[in-house]
């Protein structure tokens, strides 16, 4: 309705007057127009002025009506034209690709039928088309290719790569007169992330692309598993928590049961309910691996009799299950029951090794859980030493305990080795301790008070969950969230707690302490990043009257130390670390390896020679050699193309360059691939991102049944062979409308004021 | 007539002379008043520890029902001096953060389990019913320790372990080896030496009750560690009490107070 107005009232269609400019065809000089402007204005409102002494509001009214008349007049004078760039007739080409992807036989009609019946050979959309451009078909789905028409449509593509497959068709085009180009699609691109060098060479060549989009935009009833956030790698007997990232359409008020399988064996489930008619919502799961070994855990929906498509409920995820122990230290500063209570409940771990070194008394160490004699035999272990290991706790010790060195290292030991610092309270940590004081003030989560007296008091407290603290999978003390919340309700109170100032930003507060006395919560257990690594702090020296005022079964103590020993490291990196750009390649064959590569003293290596061996499900392998990113130090990288489905290994093994080839470390990271699944997820068309590539280049988006426009506006371009129209505007319709309305509204106003 | 007018207050008098000294012979071994011991007072009930280590002393029953409660219970053997000299070893030689004076508490103290070690005394004479039994097993299953000293001979060992039996019916009562951590974690105890009461003074003989030689028994949990430290012919708690005595030798004090932090540093690490 509105296209159809504008061309009565403008003539020409609103893209013209988007891509064009106006000017003026007249010769006369235009300073003589902007003259003549400007005396219709002045000299009548000067000689009223002078003639009547003032002017009223109803004669500056009248007066403005008539100026405005007398300037449009003027300005018809002076030839007002639109000039705009038009393709030559049929000297230009135009491109038209056709989705063929799986995702185009969804919907009723399939879209698919319905995009061979707009262009079919013949059609009334392509036979105007047809008029003013010698037409090319593509279709495309991984790859573009030539078709003759659109009945060659199948369907089969397993992935949507539009940026690839409009660089095929370019590149076929090569020093041909591109006109115009139309991509027809649902817009499921799944393609790897563009690098848009197509869309630039559009641009670049002013070549529009016009997006016409397929299919609905919503599905009535559908659910979906859009993306599972976990760890690679989770220490036997540890607990592997994943994000599950769900979207719904149509099952408001419904709940259905999140299943996690281990290599097909149902070991958890959750219940999900659903609130709105559409929502993308996070679920949560936490879930104990039944074994050590390399698994594939699913995450799945059961699928709803009616929903839209089936086969987009699952999402799996790799998880190796290492029986590795990690090493952490403890040094505390005096006896107590928090020691022991912390070394009892990691006791049984068989993921964590505790090493402590208690102060006894002024001159007297005891340590305990030594690999050897030689552990820590001098104290408190020097750098290289302190790299070993994953996770560090300080206990109740001052800060002078420690010497500007061992203060460096720690400092090291988080920010550049990655590790894990635990800080616990105690009458002589944190601020009582002096931190505030030291280099490590950076790493502690929290503004330590530097006075007003002793910070650490034998007070009864309260620990409660904050938000974040409630979604923690480290404090989860249940795999049920409400049964966890309820074990954390029943927990007795601390015995003690101490005061900190505001946690600094980044900081999150997990747990808050409720004491009487004190004006508002303080914060008990925070965390925060600190360069590579993490410090977290736990403000009490008390949660063993968690152990010893619950029932000798309960283990809300030692899952508690467990779980957040095993949050402090899970992070923690190894001095080779080896990735891959995603966890899992749905139909995708470019696979990216990165390895990070540090020496002992966790410094980038930059001079490494890297391989990576890529090992498939069929058990061939594949080595290809890593090459600095140029992204970041240390950071070595290469792209592989894979074929075949499975789980496929990658193991990088770095050296030493030069003579004799020091190995500096390997590591290994483990990824699947699957086809014929991509096009089934987000299968809806995606009207946004066809709308930004049209506009982008200048183009338009249509829906397929508003595709009649089509060939007029394809019509403006500036690439290819094009000419340069001046169209006149003095006869526009919209003109005369307006001359006859300044004139009509005058007529009006003298007939109701009578003579102004 | 005069003489029967007195006799009911002199009997009063006579009667009430020799029950308090009666009492006082069954509570010290040793009959004269020739060394200054503190009086006991009214006991300090234990509140929330304002210490990590307090020394908690456990208020039970004797055994035959006589004595029991604040007053005249065997639980009360060297109290307090015993266990303010032994606190005053534990801040001088260790950092183990401790408080001035021990508090007492019985077995159904709401606040038991907010004191991971106890130490009971004299518990040749101590009797647990099945509820303070199932209370003490409880405490101990959670990680408590449990110290006991001062009794000799095969009828107040047969009475132990009558009371202890009803906590551990089938635990096995262990000698500690001389290679157990209890015995280095702090101080290296490589002898097992009988240290013996105050009346080592005037008798010379290490033993009591014909119990000649030392035992340090123990009751371990599932995984190896020391529940229960059982000092068994031996005396510890005099060897505290009397360490500030010229008369008593300071090798038995000394080893009192080696064995008593050990033990503590053993119950904080293991």
């Amino acid at each position: 309705m509105f296209g159809h107005l504008f061309r009565f009232l403008f003539v020409y269609p609103p893209v013209a007057f988007a891509r064009g400019r106006l000017s003026l065809l007249s010769g006369a000089p235009r300073w003589l127009l902007a003259a003549a402007v400007a005396a219709a204005i002045v000299v009548p409102a000067w000689h009223l002025r002078r003639r009547l002494g003032r002017l009223t509001p109803r004669m500056a009214a009248v007066g403005a009506l008539q100026a405005a008349m007398l300037v449009l007049l003027l300005l018809l004078l002076w030839r007002p034209a639109l000039v705009v760039s038009t393709i030559v007739p049929r000297q230009n080409i135009a491109v038209i690709l056709l989705d063929d992807s799986a995702s185009m036989a969804l919907d009723e009609p399939a879209r698919m039928e319905q995009v061979k019946k707009t262009f079919a050979a013949g059609s009334p959309l392509l036979a105007r088309v047809a008029e003013r451009f010698q037409v090319r078909l593509y279709r495309f789905s991984e790859s573009a290719a030539r078709i003759p028409t659109a009945a060659a449509l199948t369907a089969a593509g397993q992935a949507t790569c539009l940026d690839e497959s409009l660089s095929e068709a370019l590149a076929d085009l090569k020093g041909l007169p591109l006109g115009a180009v139309v991509v027809v699609s649902d817009g499921a691109d799944n393609g790897a992330a563009a690098n848009q060098g197509a869309l630039a060479e559009l641009k670049a060549r002013r070549v529009p692309l016009h997006a016409v989009g397929v299919g609905r935009e919503h599905f009535t009833r559908d659910l979906q598993v859009d993306d599972v956030f976990t760890a690679s790698t989770v220490p036997a007997g540890g607990v592997a928590s994943a994000s599950v990232t769900i979207t719904q359409e149509g099952y408001e008020g419904k709940a259905v049961a999140l299943e996690v399988r281990e290599n097909g064996t149902p070991i958890h489930s959750v219940p999900v309910r659903f609130d709105r008619p559409s929502q993308t919502v996070t679920a949560r799961v936490n879930f104990t691996p039944r074994s050590p070994g390399v698994k594939e855990y699913a995450f799945s929906l059961p699928v709803q009799p009616d929903e839209a498509i089936a086969r987009n409920n699952s999402v799996t995820r790799v998880i190796a299950v290492e029986e590795r122990r990690s090493r952490l230290l403890y040094v505390e500063g005096e006896p107590r029951w928090e020691y022991k209570f912390i070394r009892r409940a990691l006791e049984d771990d068989p993921s964590m090794q505790l090493t402590c070194l208690l102060r006894t008394s002024a001159n007297k160490f005891y340590r305990q859980g030594v690999e050897s004699e030689k552990t820590l035999e001098t104290g408190f272990p020097k750098q290289d030493e302190l790299f070993t290991y994953e996770g560090l706790l300080l206990g109740n010790i001052e800060a002078t305990f420690f010497s500007h060195d061992d203060l460096q290292a720690i400092y090291d030991f988080v920010s550049r080795r990655g590790g894990g610092l635990l800080l616990l309270g105690g009458r002589r940590a944190l601020a009582d301790g002096g931190y505030q004081n030291t280099l490590l003030n950076d790493l502690v989560p929290v503004a330590l008070p530097s006075s007003g007296g002793p910070t650490f008091l034998r007070r009864e407290a309260r620990p409660e969950l904050t938000a974040q603290g409630r979604d923690a999978p480290m404090l989860q003390l249940a795999a049920d969230a409400q049964k966890s919340a309820a074990r954390w309700r029943a927990l007795p109170p601390l015995g003690d707690y101490q005061r900190t100032g505001e946690p600094k930003a980044g900081t999150v507060v997990l747990s808050q302490a409720l004491a009487a006395g004190e004006r508002a919560p303080l914060p008990l257990l925070a965390a925060q990043r600190f360069g590579r690594g993490r410090a977290f702090l736990f403000a009490t020296g008390s949660s063993w009257r968690w152990r010893m005022e619950l029932d000798h079964k309960d283990d809300s103590h030692q899952l508690f130390w467990r779980q957040l020993l095993r949050g402090l490291i899970s992070d923690t990196p190894p001095p080779v670390r080896v990735t891959t750009d995603r966890p899992l390649y749905r139909d995708g064959r470019r696979v990216e390896v990165r390895a990070e590569v540090r020496d002992k003293k966790f410094q980038a290596v930059e001079d490494a020679i890297v391989t990576a061996a890529v090992t498939a499900p069929d058990g061939s392998r594949r080595e290809i050699p890593l090459e600095w990113s140029g992204r970041e130090e240390g950071l070595f990288s290469a792209a592989v193309e894979l074929g075949g489905t499975g789980l496929f290994a990658v193991e990088a093994v770095a050296r030493r360059s030069g003579a004799g080839a020091e190995e500096i470390g390997r590591g290994t990271a483990y990824f699947q691939r699957t086809e014929g699944t991509l096009e089934f997820y987000n299968a809806q068309q995606n009207r946004p991102l066809l709308a930004a590539l049209a506009e982008e280049t200048g183009g338009r988006y249509y829906p397929l049944d508003k595709a009649g426009n089509l060939p007029d506006e394809m019509m403006y371009s500036e690439g290819g062979v094009t000419e340069q129209n001046a169209h006149e505007l003095w006869h526009l319709p919209a003109v005369l409308l307006l001359l006859l309305a300044l004139k009509g509204t005058e007529w009006g106003l003298r007939k109701v004021w009578g003579s102004v | 007539m005069r003489t029967g007018r007195y006799l009911g207050p002199v009997s009063a008098v006579l009667f009430a002379v020799l029950l308090v000294t009666g009492v006082w012979g069954r509570q010290q071994p040793f009959p004269s008043r020739r060394f200054s011991e503190e009086e006991p007072g009214r006991p300090v009930q234990a509140g929330a520890p304002q210490t990590e280590y307090s020394f908690a002393r456990v208020i039970y029953r004797n055994a035959g029902g006589f004595g029991g409660g604040y007053r005249g219970g065997m639980w009360a053997t060297d109290y307090p001096k015993a266990d303010r000299q032994f606190l005053m070893g534990v801040k001088r030689l260790s950092l183990i953060e401790s408080g001035d004076g021990p508090v007492t508490l019985a077995w159904n103290d709401p606040r038991l389990f907010q004191y991971p070690i106890l130490y009971a005394v004299e518990v040749g004479h101590m009797a647990l019913d099945d509820q303070e039994a199932a209370r003490l097993r409880e405490y101990l299953l959670r990680g408590g320790f449990l110290v006991v000293d001062d009794f000799h001979g095969t009828y107040e060992w047969d009475v132990f372990e009558t009371a202890i039996r009803k906590v551990f019916p089938d635990r096995p009562i262990q000698e500690v080896d001389i290679s157990d951590p209890v015995f280095h974690c702090f101080y290296d105890v490589n002898e097992k030496i009988q240290i013996p009461g105050v009346h080592y003074i005037r008798s010379g003989s290490t033993s009591e009750k014909g119990g000649t030689t030392p035992h340090f028994r123990g009751i371990y949990d599932d995984k190896g560690r020391l529940m229960v430290m059982i000092n068994f012919n031996m005396d510890l708690g005099d060897a505290w009490e009397w360490a500030d005595l010229p008369e008593y030798p300071e090798k038995f004090s000394s080893m009192a107070y080696r064995l008593g932090i050990n033990y503590i540093i053993y119950s904080m690490t293991h």
